[in-house]
């Protein structure tokens, strides 16, 4: 089997719109379409709080009143097993719009289709995730057991029985499924002015810097990050598909790094004065395009975003991609090899994407698509197409897009109904 | 001198001239195109489109269109019926059992030279029988080199080294190579 699951299914109760919003997912591709407003950049941070989840929680006693409790449930599918997830999350909105998981109670249910095994377990999915390889990370974080005391106390007083072997394995194949689901979204990259020119790293502990930057900065960390892999692979190939023998975006994209230095002091008491020495890495990138060097910042947005876009696609430990709007600042030609490397590969990443663009539609098949709408008491609804029609409208829609025209158009000219 | 080319996307057209290129050698035309996105829109806008070709200057006009689940002798009259009354000198209606990609299956030393490797991928015997030759390809390319098959990048490229005597295997490629001939013919007579 393909040991990594897909999302099949994900409920979201009091998330935002999402009042009560399930969506049955595409196992490869799913479109969201709809009006502004609807619900569909909600349903996909819906999504990313089981990315949240199982990277643990955030610490915000302070926020505790400013948080709002919201219930998702998930079912994860591979060949021979299946996990169902019913959860609690409290969560805080930060000042970007993104959600921070204060707290949460998670129920699973394990199962396996080959043996007809079940498992029920409340195992959180970041203990699940945990990886063997750094263990420091998880015995050194008391919050971490604080924050799921629930789990670690029940497992002490043995009212929370083992998971056995078979179960673990399918718990850590969902954790890794929801530590790989990353998010695209075209707000991220606007205005690359506002890019930095370098950044700094830590010499020792990359982590800490990396939890600091964001945005243009952080994927260009990513870009780095891959650069000074052991295996270039995944770098290489993004190389050759933006670069000249490709889709030509950049020439080429070299990262310099300047050993700097800096002296930090601190005054003990009693007055001795402590000097600490800290060796940093300055990151420069450069782009090259035809004879020029060009910063990130002097970069287009369409060229930021775009390489962004591609960077995210490619990215071998992205098990899920969530892409909102793929279709801004893109010109249709390199839109279309956009779509096509998306397509390509929604055979090894789920792809979730959201869009306003009927170029986008006309790529896609009716079976990928599914309409989102908001109703004022149900909040957001999502209904795939074929399930908004009787079947001899399906069967309508099949003949227009065999003799007439494409799904875009039909799209356009209202025959997906969900224009005013 | 210009031939107008209408398919469903635009690694179509990449393929499509690329390959007449090679048939016309030593002489040289410019192509024009219309790409529908999809074959419906391609059925209705056909002959509007090869109309507009021939309005532009396109000499001839090639229409390449999927067979999929139609029916190939009716889908030929139907879009032949489009393109005749264009008034372009010649026509021809190319339609890929299932995809174009199956055209380039027919050369390993092709793929291999776009993608710059050595070992040529094992091809298969009949291409055209593949029910899905752009995922087939995609995935040969990915196990054997590593590399990422995007259509809309590397169709262009191998049909730009294809061994055109290759494609004498292929049953739906057979009507190029006598519209290539009319074309010739109607070059050297200036």
């Amino acid at each position: 089997m393909p040991e990594t699951p897909v999302l099949k299914r994900i409920v979201l109760e009091n998330y935002r719109s999402c009042l009560r919003t399930k969506i049955d997912l595409h196992p490869k591709l799913s479109v969201l379409i709809g009006p502004n407003g609807s619900g569909k950049t909600n349903i996909l941070q819906g999504i990313m709080l089981l990315h949240q989840l199982a990277h643990g929680q955030g610490h915000g006693a302070g926020l505790r009143r400013l948080t709002a409790t919201s219930r998702v449930k998930a079912a994860f599918h591979s060949k021979n097993s299946t996990a169902d997830l019913r959860a609690s999350v409290d969560t805080y909105t930060n000042e970007t719009n993104n959600d921070i998981v204060l707290q949460s109670h998670q129920k699973w249910l394990l199962g396996t289709t080959s043996r007809h095994q079940t498992f029920s377990s409340e195992m959180p999915l970041a203990v699940a995730g945990f990886d063997p390889a750094r263990p420091h990370r998880f015995y050194t974080s008391q919050l971490e057991m604080y924050q799921y005391r629930h789990y670690y106390l029940g497992r002490l007083r043995g009212t929370m029985p083992p998971t056995p072997e078979w179960g673990q394995r399918i718990f850590a194949n969902v954790a890794k499924y929801c530590q790989g689901i990353r998010y695209y979204g075209a707000s991220q990259f606007t205005n690359p002015g506002s890019c930095p020119t370098s950044f700094e790293l830590e010499r020792e502990g990359l982590q800490r810097s990396l939890r600091r930057i964001r945005g243009h900065a952080k994927i260009l960390y990513e870009m780095y990050s891959a650069s000074r892999a052991q295996s270039r692979q995944q770098y290489d190939q993004f190389i050759e598909i933006v670069g000249p023998k490709g889709l030509r975006l950049i020439d080429g994209l070299t990262f310099r790094d300047v050993k700097t230095s800096s002296t930090e002091y601190s005054v003990r008491v009693g007055g001795k004065v402590e000097s600490r020495k800290r060796d940093n890495l300055l990151i420069v990138p450069q782009f090259k395009i035809g004879r020029q060097t060009l910063s990130p910042n002097q970069l287009s947005e369409g060229t930021f975003k775009t390489l962004a876009l591609i960077f995210h696609v490619i990215t071998e430990n992205c098990t899920a991609l969530l892409i909102e709007e793929p279709e801004v600042c893109v010109h249709q030609g390199l839109l279309a090899s956009i779509l096509e490397l998306i397509k390509s590969y929604s055979n090894r990443t789920q792809m979730i994407l959201s869009t306003h663009s009927d170029y986008v539609l006309d790529k896609v098949e009716p079976e990928n698509v599914y309409r989102v709408t908001l109703t004022k008491p149900e909040g957001t609804i999502v209904r795939h197409i074929k399930n908004t029609m009787t079947s001899k409208e399906f069967a309508a829609l099949r003949q227009y897009l065999e003799r007439e025209g494409n799904l875009g158009d039909y799209w356009r000219e209202g025959g997906l109904g969900d224009r005013s | 001198m210009n031939a107008g080319i209408i398919a469903e996307d635009d690694s179509d057209v990449a393929v499509v001239s690329a390959i007449t290129l090679k048939l016309l050698r030593p002489h040289d035309i410019g192509f024009k195109k219309f790409v529908s996105g999809g074959c419906g829109k391609l059925r209705r806008k056909c002959a509007a489109w090869a109309r507009n070709l021939v309005e532009r200057g396109c000499l001839w006009i090639i229409v390449v269109h999927d067979l999929d689940e139609n029916d190939e002798q009716q889908l030929r009259e139907e879009l032949t019926a489009c393109v005749v009354p264009s008034g372009a000198e010649a026509t021809v209606v190319l339609i890929p059992r299932r995809e174009i990609e199956a055209w380039l299956l027919y050369d390993a030393r092709a793929i291999a030279t776009a993608f710059r490797q050595r070992p040529h991928l094992p091809l298969p015997g009949n291409p055209e029988i593949l029910l899905d030759p752009k995922k087939h390809l995609s995935e040969l390319v990915w196990r054997r080199y590593r590399k990422v098959y995007l259509n809309t990048l590397h169709n262009g490229l191998i049909a730009q080294h294809i061994n055109v005597a290759l494609l004498r295997r292929s049953a739906s490629f057979a009507p190029h190579f006598l519209f290539a001939r009319q074309v010739t013919a109607r070059i050297r007579r200036g």
